[in-house]
């Protein structure tokens, strides 16, 4: 395969060269936007210049041309009338007798030779213009040396040859005649048939054997060239001089024109350069606001991002707890629906309750009414019995009669302990704050009142508080330290204490004595209705205390538990 | 019928026996007339049924009035009583078995003098009669037998 591409280095070369050309058009196009009129003018001058020289060369060729056809028709119409003067007058007047002579103005019935007619003719015509003159030159001696020259010069030579040589055609050139330029011009004149026979007979004929077409002589015209040259030179001048003014003319209004559009331009420029100004400022404001939106949209971006990651995060955290809400809404349902059948379980059993409630109350008034009555009956009657009929009774009569009574006492104690403990069960619970050292030491002044002989060390914590109601704590407290009293009886250093420690975090008051102590293996029984730990010849009791205290300190929402250790005292802690 | 006579309002006769005998023992000698149900009781203050033309001058000094009474209770007296100008200066002495906070509240309401419970130890009961004795026989002064309107 043939590789057409140039080789890499060539091709560069002619880039470059090609970069180059259309540089310095580049150039000249701005040179000339600079010096628009100087270029211009130059280059009209230029023009000028190369038409003038164009035109003066013309002149030269259109003078040379104007001679030349001058010259050419003179000798041409000489020749003419040479020719007709020979055939029509010479031989006509010949044939009557007439001669033609060298010497026709002195003889009789002599007229002029054709040449001479011609030459003086000649220069008749040409007569009073300055330079201009013909001349008849031949290499034959013919007479009238003075009208037909011999060839002197080089030009007469040369055109004698060449016009032996070419008869028909003129011989001709331009050179210094007299110092004046001028133009030499040849024509041959060749012998016709008529010129033959007479030239052959003529006496002065210096030749016997002319020949038809036989070149006899030469006609010369000096032509100079110098007058129709100033003449033709005059009118160029006269026109380049006139062209010359209109041009400055031209380029006058022309550079006014450009002037007053420099000036304009000159205008538009500063105008523009202002424009240009504010826009440039105008401009590096909008960059700035450019700027600023951007910043402002960068901002709004961040801010959107940052509101849609937000959305987002809300959007999800929304659904979860949607989500969330939905399961706990159907948790509420169920547990109301749940809570619902429990309210009316309640209803009911509040219903139940309240009916049993009253049932209770009813049960417990006729109780309190009637089931005394009787125990009154017995107790009463036996006390008569003793009074009345104590002389009739032996001592174990008596001793029995003691026995129904103190077994009616006794109980009436129980029934009054129930009815006690049922009251306190259903009794509504009034809260305040009170002094519960307060409480504690009044029951044990009331205990000491009592039982005068008992001396028992009481140490009571001071300023103890408590929230509840203070009836019934007085009863709890009335149990308890009852309780203590009663089984630190046969402790010869009886001691009780009421204090508070803390359990759980909750203030838990205790009472404590150094008595009779318990099991704790029966602790569990110590609350139970109708329990009893001891004998009640031992300590006396119908069982009912401890679960009293029980069952307040339970309403109060509290606890109470014991410590304990035969003979060695009870240590009993409630908290409210 | 003297003025200074006791109204005992008593359905039990072990009651009214015991009552009496401790009335007796603590030598308290005024006439006591027993109604045995309320509405006797009533009968007897307003000169009706049983006790029509009865001499509406003479009231008891003091009435014993125990609560839980057949056809009318003690309470349903006491709120009559209190109703008719005739009798609301009487003093009424509450005495009965119960201490019920209820009867206690509602005795007073209704405008008890005084509310003592039957003790079941005689001794006890004796002791209480003999003070309400002293203080509403002796010691109280009872208002005006006519009140002027």
């Amino acid at each position: 395969m043939l590789d057409l591409t140039l080789p890499k280095g060539a091709q560069v070369q002619a880039l470059g060269l090609w970069k180059k050309c259309v540089e310095k058009i580049v150039e000249g196009l701005e040179l000339l936007h600079q010096y628009t009129v100087s270029v211009l003018t130059l280059l009209f001058g230029l023009c000028l210049l190369v038409i003038f020289l164009h035109i003066s060369q013309l002149k030269t060729k259109m003078v040379e041309t104007i001679a030349l056809r001058g010259a050419d028709t003179y000798t041409r119409e000489l020749g003419e009338m040479q020719e007709w003067y020979a055939t029509e007058v010479v031989q006509r007047l010949h044939a009557q007798g007439s001669k033609a002579s060298e010497a026709y103005g002195e003889a009789e019935g002599t007229i002029p030779l054709p040449f001479l007619l011609s030459f003086n003719l000649g220069g008749q015509l040409l007569s009073g213009r300055s330079g201009e003159h013909v001349r008849l030159l031949s290499v034959y001696p013919f007479p009238r040396a003075g009208a037909f020259g011999q060839l002197t010069d080089p030009f007469q030579r040369e055109a004698w040859e060449i016009l032996n040589q070419h008869p028909e055609q003129p011989f001709y050139r331009v050179e210094q005649v007299d110092g004046r330029q001028s133009l030499r011009f040849a024509m041959a004149g060749r012998m016709q048939q008529e010129c033959v026979n007479c030239h052959n007979e003529h006496t002065d004929s210096p030749k016997r054997n002319w020949q038809v077409g036989q070149v006899g002589g030469i006609v010369e015209i000096v032509y100079p060239l110098n007058s129709l040259e100033n003449m033709t030179g005059m009118t160029i001048r006269d026109s380049f001089g006139m062209l010359g003014v209109l041009v400055m003319l031209w380029m006058g209004g022309f550079g006014l024109v450009v002037l007053k559009l420099r000036r304009i331009s000159g205008e538009l420029e500063s105008r523009v350069r202002h424009r240009t100004v504010d826009l440039r400022e105008s401009n590096r404001q909008l960059e700035l606001e450019i700027y600023e939106r951007q910043l402002a949209e960068e901002t709004l971006r961040q801010a959107r991002d940052n509101l849609e990651k937000r959305v987002q995060e809300r959007t999800g955290k929304l659904a979860a707890s949607n989500a969330e809400l939905i399961r706990e809404v159907a948790e509420r349902k169920r547990a109301e629906d749940d809570s619902r059948t429990l309210n009316s379980q309640l209803v009911q059993r509040s219903a139940q309750l309240e009916a049993s409630n009253k049932e209770l109350e009813a049960f417990s008034y006729s109780v309190s009414h009637d089931l005394r009555a009787p125990l009154r009956g017995i107790d009463g009657f036996a006390q008569a019995i003793l009074e009345d009929y104590d002389e009739k009774l032996d001592d174990s009569g008596r001793s029995y009669l003691h026995r129904v009574r103190a077994a009616s006492q006794r109980m009436s104690q129980l029934i009054d302990a129930m009815l006690n403990l049922a009251r306190l069960t259903r009794a509504e619970i009034r809260t305040q704050t009170f002094d519960v050292s307060a409480v504690v030491r009044s029951i044990l002044d009331d205990l000491q009142k009592v039982d005068k002989e008992r001396k028992v060390e009481c140490v009571v914590a001071n300023n103890l508080f408590a929230t509840a109601d203070p009836q019934l704590i007085r009863a709890v407290l009335e149990n308890l330290l009852g309780n203590a009293w009663k089984f630190t009886q046969q402790q010869p250093k009886a001691r009780i204490e009421f204090g508070h420690e803390q359990y759980k975090g909750q203030p838990a008051y205790f009472v404590k004595d150094n008595g009779a102590g318990f099991d704790m293996t029966y602790s569990h029984k110590l609350f139970g209705t109708f329990q009893r730990l001891h004998a009640y010849t031992e300590f006396p009791g119908v069982g009912v205390g401890l679960a009293t205290v029980h069952r307040i300190i339970q309403r109060h929402g509290g606890q109470i538990w014991a410590e304990g250790a035969v003979n060695e005292g009870a240590t009993f802690h409630f908290t409210l | 019928m003297t003025s200074k006579h006791i109204l005992l309002v008593e359905d039990h006769p072990d009651d009214e026996e015991l009552t009496m005998r401790a009335l007796k023992k603590n030598n308290i000698m005024n006439e006591v007339v027993v109604a045995r149900d309320g509405v006797e009781a009533l009968e007897y203050l307003f000169g009706t049924g049983a006790h029509a033309g009865r001499d509406l001058n003479v009231m008891p000094q003091i009435i014993l009035l125990d609560l839980k009474l057949p056809k009318i209770d003690g309470l349903e007296v006491l709120r009559r009583l209190r109703a008719d100008d005739r009798t609301k200066f009487l003093p009424v002495v509450v005495l009965t078995s119960s201490k019920e906070e209820q009867d206690i509240v509602k005795s007073y309401q209704l405008g008890a003098n005084s509310y003592v419970r039957k003790p079941v130890d005689f001794q006890e009961f004796s002791q209480a009669v003999q003070n309400l004795g002293l203080y509403w026989l002796i010691l109280n002064e009872s208002a005006p037998e006519r009140v002027p309107v």
